[in-house]
């Protein structure tokens, strides 16, 4: 079965053909990340007005490179939510019109569930680990920061252990960059300047976000005030931005911050559930300190870490692809009728806003 | 030649199916086969693929009989705009027909001109852009470039922007959003197609565009039709050092 993926939830549009066993035909991703770079974020309209200009050439470029037509697929799938709704609309509306006229099955696929089975896409020449089920997923983007217990690819068998509060932990990345003067997206250049400093010179700073132990969830927006506070002192005192080495080391507080509140809560859940499979995944994954500690902690437990290559981590319509082949080998398919929402179908369990920390 | 038009650029979805016939001497007669239209500014991605196999029955056609498609590319709502547009691209992905993209008060003022209009009337057809605004074009004859391309317009500058260009001409508006303006009541034409956008002006223009023959390698391809928002998105771009709100 070869089906056709087509993602527009946020900046990237991406077109992939990928079967129901996951091996990877096409995989094709247009980033719009320096079209939002002067607004410091994601514009929804800038977002769709992209998506709309890029979408064909994007699929053609697909069904090129896996050497087949329209008519060759068995079905399309389309991400259907959560995202920006008029991102959602052009890829499903061209999803729609290309599988009605071409005479095959559709189903929409939420975008967090694809990047729950990511880690089962087997791309030519990387070499792939694939967990058995149950596992536990940190699932942890720029829109997206939530732990999830998975028993099978299908909605009833996913369950959100707990999910941030308010930022995504991507999002507070994004912002602490921007209040350093770092300029969009914060996480590559946070990772690379937190290399070089030491969290201990700056971690008295920033508080441990969320840090009581018998919780599941996250919040962030607590961590970004505090560097903004750190930051205002700073220039206060020293009459300038922080540079060079106090830049560096406020880099590493703040990463090694939200990098620890991430493991933590990655394990704590692993032991909780009583699993001994972690998958990483979603943009964040990327982060270098992330990798490592998830890495380090896990292998002290026994718990054996799943990462998969940054390719399948970061928003791409090959995780879609699959996770809409499995629910066509499943015999499912939507109706041409099928409506986006901005809002996950995975059942929640954190609240978003107040409530003790 | 069978067109299948799409406009879901406003509150109106509508669909239609035409067909083309062409002559040796270059002139082409078009009849539109059936055509349907809902009210749901809101629901275009629900229900434009139904209003297409709903269009199709009604005339008797199948999707293999698709020779060409048309869409509404505005100015009208956005998101609303690249419903149809998108549709028409991934359709045509899969058909691998030719596609053209049609201006939304063009078609307006198509059916103006052939019907509650003459060649040198001025012809002002426009459409609700919200934000306090109207967007609207002038056409002093039917087939022909604007007098005014599209744009946007502040409600209270159109009145006496439309004074500016009269010069005794007879002013015709046409489009429902006329008359929450008193200035223009007076001049507001009502008929078919002539209130909002509507697919079967859509395709008759396709039709047009069609018979000329494509005029360079990327014309009449669906990836290349871009939709009309004559209006910027709203947003500023940040200022260093500053988070705004999310």
């Amino acid at each position: 079965m070869r089906v056709l993926g087509i993602e527009t939830s946020c900046d990237e549009t991406a077109a992939a053909v990928v079967t129901e066993a996951g091996d990877v035909l096409s995989d094709v991703v247009r980033s719009q990340v320096a079209l939002h770079a002067p607004y410091g974020g994601v514009v929804p309209e800038v977002a769709a007005r992209d998506h709309a200009r890029a979408i064909v050439p994007v699929i053609e470029e697909a069904l090129r490179k896996a050497g087949l037509t329209a008519q060759d697929l068995d079905g399309v799938a389309v991400t259907v939510r959560p995202g920006l709704l008029g991102a959602l609309l052009v890829g499903l509306s061209t999803a729609k019109g290309l599988a009605w006229a071409a005479g095959k099955p559709l189903v929409g696929v939420d975008h967090l569930v694809g990047h729950l089975m990511a880690v089962f896409l087997r791309r030519e020449g990387v070499e792939a680990r694939a967990p058995e089920f149950p596992f536990v997923a940190l699932l942890v983007s720029g829109g997206h920061t939530a732990l999830y217990r998975v028993d099978g690819p299908a909605l009833g068998q996913i369950r959100e252990l707990g999910a941030t509060r308010d930022d995504a932990a991507g999002e507070a990345f994004d912002k602490v960059a921007k209040l350093l003067g770092l300029g969009y997206p914060g996480g590559p250049v946070v990772d690379r300047l937190a290399a070089l400093g030491d969290a201990s010179r700056a971690a008295e700073a920033l508080p441990k976000p969320m840090a009581r132990r018998d919780s599941l969830e996250f919040s962030f927006s607590g961590i970004k005030t505090a560097v903004a506070r750190h930051v205002a002192q700073r220039a206060a005192q020293q009459g300038g931005p922080l540079e060079g080495q106090a830049l560096h080391d406020l880099c590493a507080a703040f990463q090694g911050a939200v990098v620890d509140t991430l493991v933590r809560k990655t394990v704590r859940a692993a032991r909780q559930e009583g699993v001994t499979r972690v998958v990483l995944g979603g943009g964040v994954a990327a982060n270098r300190g992330l990798r490592a500690r998830m890495t380090e902690e896990c292998g002290r437990r026994g718990i054996e870490v799943f990462i998969p290559p940054f390719a399948s981590c970061t928003d791409n319509a090959a995780m879609i692809a699959y996770a809409g082949a499995l629910r066509l080998a499943a015999g499912e398919r939507d109706d041409l009728d099928l409506a986006p929402a901005t809002r996950t179908s995975l059942p929640r369990v954190t609240r978003k806003g107040g409530g003790a920390r | 030649m069978k067109i299948l038009a799409l406009s879901t650029s406003t509150p109106r979805g509508s669909v239609a199916l035409l067909d083309v016939e062409h002559s040796d001497h270059g002139k082409h007669g078009e009849r539109v086969l059936a055509s349907m239209s809902y009210d749901d500014l809101h629901g275009h991605a629900e229900r434009i693929i139904s209003a297409i196999e709903e269009t199709l029955a009604a005339a008797g056609a199948t999707r293999a009989d698709i020779q060409a498609l048309a869409c509404d590319i505005g100015p009208g709502s956005f998101t609303g705009v690249r419903v149809a547009v998108a549709t028409v691209k991934g359709i045509a992905l899969a058909l691998a027909t030719p596609a053209v993209g049609v201006i939304s008060l063009e078609a307006m003022a198509a059916a103006a001109f052939a019907s509650a209009a003459a060649p040198g009337d001025l012809v002002v057809p426009v459409i609700d852009a919200k934000k306090g605004e109207l967007f609207l074009a002038v056409y002093d004859a039917p087939h022909a470039p604007p007098r005014v391309a599209p744009r946007h317009l502040a409600r209270d500058e159109v009145p006496a922007a439309l004074a500016a260009l009269a010069e005794g001409a007879r002013v015709v508006v046409v489009g429902v959003v006329a008359e929450e303006l008193p200035a223009l009541r007076p001049h507001l034409a009502q008929g078919p197609g002539l209130g909002l956008p509507d697919a079967s002006w859509i395709g008759r223009l396709a039709a047009e565009r069609l018979a000329r023959g494509p005029s360079s390698r990327e014309d009449l391809d669906a990836a290349a039709i871009e939709p009309l928002y004559v209006r910027a998105p709203d947003a500023k771009p940040a200022q260093p050092g500053y988070a705004p709100p999310r």
